[in-house]
């Protein structure tokens, strides 16, 4: 078997400039949502430092002297970029799996000169996303993820690593540090070290009874993967989601309990149109939150737990999350986070016999979805939500909150427009 | 309910095992396809060839750059729209102020293949 690894380079800095010509050459970063810290970094700003993770407050300041320029994360295009990259992955092969967002397995078996068809692929991927991208190749995802690894570091490969040839093996084998293998986490990472294997080159000798005695049948499988045998078989399937959950960090903490129940709410109503979607019921809900009794002080989380009647029905969820929510709610202290997972479903099927009562609100959720979906996100809503969500209908300009919005909605700033997915807000072209 | 010309109470619907989807505009624009975007046109657009202001365009980032397309061209500030023109065997860009050579600032990001016009 022959696997490559697509892997976007800077996919979200990537995406922006491919419709913003004006960021072109020059230190680009993607603020994580309520423009926290820096999420990806382009190839200037790397080489500037700028760290992974960078709170944003910090860099503001040096970003204007240094030309630095800020977007925040905007989702809907990574999705569609994401998309696309996949489409035109699958012309050239028929099994492609979506890895993550910027990274994706592509099945190369049988395909003769790899490395050639991987540039090929390379280039199709620019031209039509406009999306650098590096591809690794290898018998096993394992050994695919490796040599992304080693194309990325090393611009003599011209984007494209093959780790089928044994040269290459026997060159980069021993210098790769086991850290940088996919799988292994720190706590392996530091087992192995103690006992003395600190590269791949003496990890891939490691004797196989060994290998699963120290790391378990999880850890043994990366060795013989790196050895080019294949235990991580590719997939087109997404595995099917067993819990629904759905949470943000508010734009500033929240301290009254009606944002709070607002906030809960309009997650409530996310989750029961995907509870619906996926025709699940809720059997078992949890609320939590963070919270801090003082401004400056450390935030812990805390959460409440119940189990329901089955339902997916979005006002009795909501009845039942803002009963758990009141449970958590402390007046005077302050809540960055909240959120609320879906513990335990079952199929919608299931549900006992056609009380009227559960047939009425199974006719009222259709219509709101349908209703939401033809007209938009939020076009009708629980009363509790209020108006809170008229920022992610028209998204406002920069910096400022829009007056409609609630205190815990995210601080949209800086915000690229969803160039793909919205009619209003398609790239435009002056004459 | 949604009622697509099938399933009738009374009498039967002889269109039932005929029934086709309404025209789909994203197929026939291949909107879906990876290469394909749609922009908007702002300022006075191209009249010789048609192209008004608020007209969505749709754009093959495939397309062959051949005389006579029009263009979507990055230039360092912004997306421009320009005919393309083969001056002396090279391939050059009119912009409404005049003709301009293409070069890395001056770079093709798509063709523009189609024309939607959504107010008539």
């Amino acid at each position: 078997m022959t696997i490559g690894l697509v892997d976007a380079n800077n996919f979200y800095v990537s995406c922006e400039r491919a419709f913003d010509p004006a960021l072109k050459r020059i230190p680009v970063v993607v603020l994580s949502n309520n423009d926290g810290c820096v999420i990806s970094r382009s190839q200037e700003a790397k080489d500037m430092g700028v760290g992974m993770g960078e709170p944003w407050f910090k860099l503001e300041k040096q970003a204007q002297e240094k030309g630095i320029r800020a977007r925040s994360s905007n989702y809907p295009l990574y999705g569609d970029m994401s998309r696309r990259i996949y489409e035109v992955l699958r012309q050239y092969s028929p099994l492609v799996e979506p890895y993550s967002i910027d990274e994706m397995f592509i099945d190369l078996t049988g395909i003769s000169k790899v490395d050639e068809y991987a540039q090929a692929i390379r280039t199709m991927i620019l031209r039509k996303t406009k999306i650098p991208t590096c591809i690794g190749i290898g018998e096993t995802k394992t050994k695919a993820k490796m040599a992304n690894r080693i194309a990325k570091d090393h611009p003599e490969f011209a984007g494209v690593c093959d780790l089928q040839r044994q040269d290459l093996c026997a060159r980069f084998y021993p210098e790769l540090e086991i850290e940088q293998v996919w799988g292994i986490g720190r706590g392996m990472a530091k087992k192995l070290r103690d006992i003395g294997y600190s590269t791949v080159g003496s990890l891939i000798s490691m004797d196989e009874r060994k290998a699963r005695k120290i790391l378990t049948v999880t850890g043994a499988r990366i060795v013989m993967e790196l050895r080019g045998i294949s235990c991580f078989p590719l997939s087109a399937a997404v595995s099917q989601r067993k819990a629904v959950m759905v949470s943000r960090t508010f734009g500033r903490p929240v301290s009254d309990l009606r944002s709070f129940c607002s906030a809960l709410s309009s997650f409530t109503s996310m989750v029961g149109e995907k509870l619906r979607r996926q025709k699940l019921h809720a059997v078992r809900l949890r609320v939590f939150t963070t919270k801090s009794k003082h401004a400056q002080g450390e935030y812990h989380e805390v959460d409440s737990v119940k189990n329901i009647l089955p339902t997916n029905d979005t006002l009795t969820l909501n009845r039942e999350v803002l009963g758990l929510a009141r449970k958590i709610w402390q007046e005077g202290h302050r809540y960055a986070k909240a959120g609320i997972s879906v513990e335990e479903v079952r199929p919608e099927t299931s549900q006992l016999g056609a009380e009227k009562k559960f047939l009425h609100a199974e006719k009222l959720m259709t219509a709101v979805d349908q209703i939401n979906q033809r007209y938009g996100k939020n076009s009708i809503r629980t009363a509790a939500m209020k108006e809170q969500l008229e920022s992610e209908k028209k998204r406002p300009p920069k910096k400022t909150r829009p007056r409609t919005a609630e205190e815990w909605e995210p601080l949209l700033n800086l915000h690229s427009s969803a160039y793909t997915t919205r009619v209003n807000e398609l790239m435009k072209v002056k004459t | 309910m949604q009622y697509r010309g099938d399933e009738t109470t009374g009498f039967p619907s002889p269109a039932r095992d005929y029934l086709q989807p309404v025209v789909d505009l994203a197929e026939i624009l291949s909107l879906r396809e990876p290469g394909i975007y749609a922009v908007r046109v702002e300022g006075e657009g191209i009249p010789e060839r048609a192209i008004q202001e608020d007209d969505i365009l749709v754009v093959d980032t495939c397309a062959e750059a051949l005389p006579g397309r029009i263009a979507i061209l990055f230039t360092p500030q912004d997306a421009r729209l320009g005919i393309l023109v083969r001056v002396g065997g090279i391939l050059q860009v009119r912009l409404s102020e005049g003709m301009v050579h293409l070069d890395e600032d001056m770079e093709i990001w798509a063709i523009v293949t189609r024309l939607v016009r959504t107010k008539v």
